[in-house]
């Protein structure tokens, strides 16, 4: 009965679904089973299969299936290296039973790739494909590349990859801004990129492919495939309160033979696509040879002027920002390509400040209350003109003419006031340079070992620097107003150099040979002109007039040779660099400045590196010393004008399981427990320097005596990585420890020594937890002592205490938040300042969406740096230093 | 050797041919499927990324890490935890003729192999279609160990393994992904076959570790996240209280 039961329901249920049940066996033609064979039932209506059943052969071969009554089905088997067994059935009520007999078949190769993995490392050439990195939290190229492997952005937006600086970054293989990647990396929306490649050993011209070690890093850009079809950017602007507001416009286009773009941005906020301090006035690469050489003194000594180096110094000192930036590649035909560039940058810097000071005379109370305004407004441009032309296919010729100019203007407006008199000093200067470069190069490659490179170049440079100054006093009082001082100062200097060089470039069974040969001639001629009139005043010095005026030339003749050793994992670099000088200064009004020296120079260098793995697998090791030797150049001591500044360096690195191989700014990664990088160097400089101008207010010399100075300098630093688990929280400590002493000996007095020490810690905690939650915290400590001698004698020693919390999250995709605070705390032994941050950044972005909405809010908190001192009984002031104002901006962004 | 002419020939033959037949056969990889297993389990934006191989011949399948792909992505310094480290070392052996699979799974702080049975997924094959590389593969939808998983497979490559734990299509799977976005199986390359002079390991169950079955695993793995749990929580400096540390894995365990 129970059997009866379960047959009829069984039946019932075969008859409610109107299905039948179909059996089989699959086998050989040997009549041996098949194993897994995939039997898939195809019902057919009309023209129409479709897939409805399907089943697996059991160990015996046998399968089972449930079809739709009287429904035409398809029954294919198929197995892997056998021919499709097919059957066209048509159910019925009776169970039924098939055999399918499968015959050999040579298997069809299948190779199917459909994406390339995240990182790929070929040769030379790391590629990372963009979007594997790209979580919708990323607004620029530059954040983007954060992300990737091996790769740094540091905060002025250098980049550097495995350790090694990057020279440019390229977009479809064009160069388009050189140096100033910057202004691409920070424009260019992260959405717009397919791929990025990092290529180590890169060569400059194709036909040194192979031959040189260039030890170059360049970064290429790949844009998505449907952009190159047409042109591409990003517009985007903020808002804000306090007049904070910013415009930035991206266009590029890669189509056809003409390639390139447009940059322009106007900005208020901080968010600088270029930063004044880190602008490049160097030529883009100079001639190989001459680097030895500081040649181009010019391009360093306005621009020191721009950056203050002091804690955030951008949010006093950027309020307005302007750029814009034009590129463009032409191939006029196969042979013949033209490409250039161009841009402008402009700043307007803004410092103001005040102090109040109360003097104690006799019991009776003097006030003071003085304030300060300071402007800069440096602008500064650059433009460049390339042709390459290929002669034929071991032949090219490269043309560049590179033309850069900078103006800094500087206005400083000092008020001093006490109850009797008031006084205001304003101090105008100018400066400006402006630099043009003309440069042929020409390389010929003779075969696969050797290869001939020709370089010509004519720079010539023009610097001129005006500052004036008109103090005027009024008094009441006294019945007063009148200009008690006139101050000038002028400087006008014109350089040319004139370099040739020839170079022949080898690759041998030990490694690669460089040897070359060149000459340089360079002329200086400099007019200054220093005059000071004040009024006649116990305090102040009396008329004071300065002219000079020198024409210095020098001539250089140079051999130089460099082979390279390599032996498995050690890489010795052997060579030597010798050079005939003469220099000769004529001075058209202190004739004892005069000189003539001819000199012969040998400087030998010898380096050992040792690369464990390699750095396609991040490099493990670095192992590096150097060692440039001193010989006497230029030792006569009445040598007036000129310097010698030679530097000794020896260093020893060692990075644990490390991907970066650099001393100090070591990136380890979040696989690795700890790492620890410690590093010694040693530095010793000595130069002399005859000529001080000094210009200020209250204090002006000059001095035709010469100084002489020593400077010794000797510091350690360590970073110490550790990984804790299980909370991913990263703790680094970092600091360094140094000495330095500067022995000064003014016109054969004896020595004077000032001593400087330092000890400086960071400590951070870092959390893993980067996707939906992440924290840094730090505190720095910082202990310095410095000691003076000489006109100006002083000891003192301040305290440096700053504790930083910095909050990222994201709670859902797209959407991130940053919340960064911080305080500073300063002391010496008279004063204490501190100052708060508080910044908060919200971020919408997803990475399908083309828009990008963010909102900004710096310096949150009642940020006045107040400056307390207490010298002595005598002096009480406090000075006040005005932050830039908190501003909040909001942002929509949108990339075509 | 004196007798061996009285053997009838067609025995050596047949003998010489199994013994052929079984070298040839043993171990012998006919197929590499690379794909990538892509985790997110906090935060869509977290997301992990493994470069996994999967090896197979007409019975076996073995899936692992990518050794090589792995050494180029695993430092894309996002994260390390110890979900990563289970990540790295996840391995899934799948046998079609004994109708076992054996994984090697991490219990929090121990990795054991799971002997598991090749259960019977209920996969609903839906008449959508879609070329995964330039293959032509359908829909199939099916729960599987707690997800809810819509998977691609290539009736033309008549082979039921899939990514991770997922099987018994009539053809290859070669693209999942859990409906809930939290795991992806995104299929990078396939190769069949592959030739012979491959350096790829061979397809063969583990060997010399603790064997436990599935349920023995969970009772195992819920007990190692007691103890983990209750380590974390008497840590010094533990100030918030009671920690819950729940292990997320592709496969979602039973609660009990």
């Amino acid at each position: 009965m129970r059997y009866l039961c379960f047959l009829l329901f069984l039946l019932a249920f075969w008859q409610v679904k109107a299905q039948v049940r179909i059996g089989g066996v699959v086998q050989t033609a040997e009549n041996k089973p098949l194993v897994s064979v995939n039997i898939l039932a195809y019902q057919i209506e009309g023209n129409d299969t479709t897939l409805t059943k399907y089943a697996i052969t059991d160990t015996q071969g046998q399968f089972r299936l449930n079809l739709p009554k009287n429904q035409y089905h398809l029954i294919k088997a198929k197995a892997l290296g056998y021919a499709d067994g097919l059957l066209l059935v048509l159910p019925k009520d009776s169970v039924v039973f098939y055999t399918f007999t499968l015959l050999p078949k040579a298997i069809e190769l299948r190779e199917v790739v459909v994406k390339s993995p995240p990182v790929k490392a070929n040769n030379d050439t790391t590629t990372f494909k963009a979007k594997a990195f790209m979580d919708g939290s990323e607004r620029s190229v530059e954040d983007l590349l954060r992300k990737l492997p091996g790769v740094r952005v540091a905060e002025n937006g250098k980049i550097t990859v495995h350790g090694k600086a990057v020279e440019k970054v390229m977009i479809e293989g064009e160069d388009l801004f050189s140096k100033n990647y910057q202004i691409i990396t920070r424009s260019l929306a992260a959405g717009t990129l397919d791929k990025v490649e990092a290529i180590d050993n890169y060569s400059e011209n194709p036909l040194l492919k192979g031959i040189e070690k260039s030890n170059k890093i360049v970064l290429n850009l790949t844009v998505r495939p449907d952009l190159k079809v047409r042109p591409f950017g990003s517009v985007g602007g903020d808002i804000g309160y306090k007049n904070k507001y910013n415009l930035n416009t991206t266009a590029l286009t890669l189509l056809g033979k003409l390639k390139g773009g447009i940059v322009g941005n106007l900005n208020n906020i901080g968010y600088d696509p270029i930063a004044a301090s880190e602008y490049e006035l160097s030529a883009d690469d100079d001639i190989q040879g001459f680097s030895t050489i500081q040649s181009n003194l010019l391009a360093a000594i306005p621009l020191a002027m721009v950056g203050v180096p002091d804690l955030e110094a951008r949010r006093v000192m950027l309020n307005n920002a302007k750029l814009i930036g034009a590129t463009a590649t032409y191939k006029l035909s196969k042979k013949l390509k033209i490409k250039g560039f161009s841009y402008f940058y402009n700043d307007r810097l803004q410092l103001e400040s005040g102090s109040q000071t109360q003097y104690f005379f006799d019991g009776k109370t003097v006030q003071f209350r003085d304030s300060s305004m300071q402007n800069r407004s440096p602008k500064l441009w650059t433009n460049q003109l390339k042709a390459e032309y290929n002669i034929d296919a071991k032949t090219n010729l490269k043309y560049t003419f590179t033309h850069r100019g900078s103006e800094i203007g500087n206005n400083v407006f000092f008020d001093t006031q006490n109850l009797q008199l008031s006084e205001n000093i304003p101090i105008n200067g100018q400066d400006a340079i402006e630099v043009a470069n003309h440069r042929l190069n020409a390389v010929r490659r003779i075969n696969d070992q050797n290869a001939l490179i020709v370089d010509v170049s004519y720079l010539s440079s023009s610097l001129s620097r005006l500052t004036s100054t008109q103090s005027q006093r009024y008094s009441s009082y006294f019945k007063l107003n009148k200009t008690f001082r006139t101050a000038w100062q002028s400087i006008d200097q014109n350089q040319q150099e004139f370099k040739t060089a020839l170079r022949w470039k080898n690759v041998n069974k030990w490694g690669n040979l460089s040897v070359g040969m060149g000459y340089l001639h360079k002329t200086d001629h400099t007019d200054s002109d220093f005059s000071v009139r004040t009024d006649n005043n116990q305090i102040y010095r009396p008329t004071t007039e300065f002219k000079n005026n020198f024409d210095y030339q020098n001539d250089i003749v140079l051999v130089d040779a460099q082979q390279t050793f390599e032996r498995g994992i050690f890489r010795w670099n052997v060579g030597g660099t010798a050079q005939w000088t003469n220099a000769v200064l004529k001075n058209a009004i202190q004739k004892n400045a005069d000189f003539n020296i001819s000199k012969f120079i040998v400087q030998p260098s010898l380096s050992l590196s040792a690369i464990l793995g390699n750095h396609q697998r991040l490099t493990a090791l670095y192992f590096n010393q150097q060692l440039l030797p001193s010989t006497d150049q230029f030792t006569t001591n009445n040598i007036q004008s000129g310097y010698r500044d030679f530097q000794k360096n020896a260093g020893v690195f060692y990075v644990s399981k490390n991907n970066n191989w650099l001393l100090s700014y070591n990136n380890t990664d979040w696989t690795r427990l700890y790492a620890i990088n410690v590093g010694v160097s040693y530095n010793r400089s000595h130069f002399y320097n005859s000529y001080e101008f000094g210009f200020s207010d209250l204090l002006n010399f000059s001095t035709n005596r010469p100084i002489e100075t020593t400077l010794n300098q000797v510091s350690a630093n360590w970073q110490l990585d550790r990984l804790i688990l299980p909370l991913s929280t990263k703790i680094r400590l970092e600091g360094n420890i140094g000495q330095s002493e500067i022995l000064n000996r003014v016109n054969g007095s004896n020595l004077l020594p000032n001593n400087a020490q330092h000890l400086d810690n960071k400590l951070y905690f870092i959390s893993a937890f980067d996707g939906f939650f992440n924290f840094q915290a730090s505190l720095r400590y910082s202990l310095s002592r410095v000691v003076q001698r000489g006109l100006a004698e002083s000891n003192s020693q301040t305290t440096l205490f700053v504790p930083n919390f910095t909050l990222r999250l994201r709670p859902v995709t797209g959407f991130s938040i940053k919340i960064s605070a911080e305080q500073l705390n300063w002391y010496n032994a008279n004063s204490h300042d501190f100052t708060n941050l508080l910044d908060i950044d919200l971020l919408y972005h997803t990475t399908d969406s083309p828009f990008t909405f963010s909102m900004m809010g710096n310096n949150l908190l009642d940020t006045k740096y107040i400056f307390f001192t207490n010298l002595s009984n005598y002096s009480n002031s406090q000075n006040k230093y005005a932050l830039q104002p908190r501003w909040l901006t909001a942002s929509i962004s949108m990339s075509f | 050797m004196k007798y061996l002419h009285k053997i009838p020939a067609k025995y050596i033959l047949t003998v010489l041919i199994l013994f052929v037949l079984h070298k040839s056969d043993a171990q012998q990889v006919s197929g590499l499927l690379k794909y990538s297993q892509i985790t997110a389990f906090e935060d869509t934006a977290r997301r992990s990324l493994i470069p996994v191989d999967m090896l197979f011949n007409n019975y076996e399948s073995m899936t692992v890490p990518d050794v090589i792909r792995k050494m180029n992505s695993q430092d894309s310094g996002r994260l390390v935890t110890t979900v990563t480290n289970q990540n790295r070392r996840f391995a899934v052996y799948k046998n079609f003729i004994t109708k076992q699979m054996y994984s090697r799974e991490r219990a929090d702080t121990e990795l054991v192999i799971v002997k598991d049975s090749l259960e019977k997924i209920d996969w609903k094959v839906k008449n959508e279609f879609r070329k995964v590389g330039t293959i032509q593969c359908q829909k199939a939808e099916a729960m599987v160990r707690g997800r809810f998983y819509t998977a691609w497979f290539a009736p033309e490559i008549p082979l039921n393994f899939g990514p991770w734990k997922l099987q018994g299509l009539p053809g290859l799977i070669l693209a999942a992904k859990s409906t809930d976005n939290q795991v992806e199986f995104r299929f990078e390359s396939l190769q069949m076959p592959v030739p012979a002079n491959h350096n790829l390991p061979p397809i063969k169950p583990f060997d010399n570790v603790k064997i436990v079955t599935q349920q023995e695993f969970y009772k195992l793995a819920k007990s190692n996240e007691i103890k983990f749990t209750k380590m974390v929580e008497s840590q010094p400096g533990n100030e918030h209280g009671p920690v819950v540390f729940t292990t997320k894995w592709i496969e979602i365990y039973p609660k009990n």
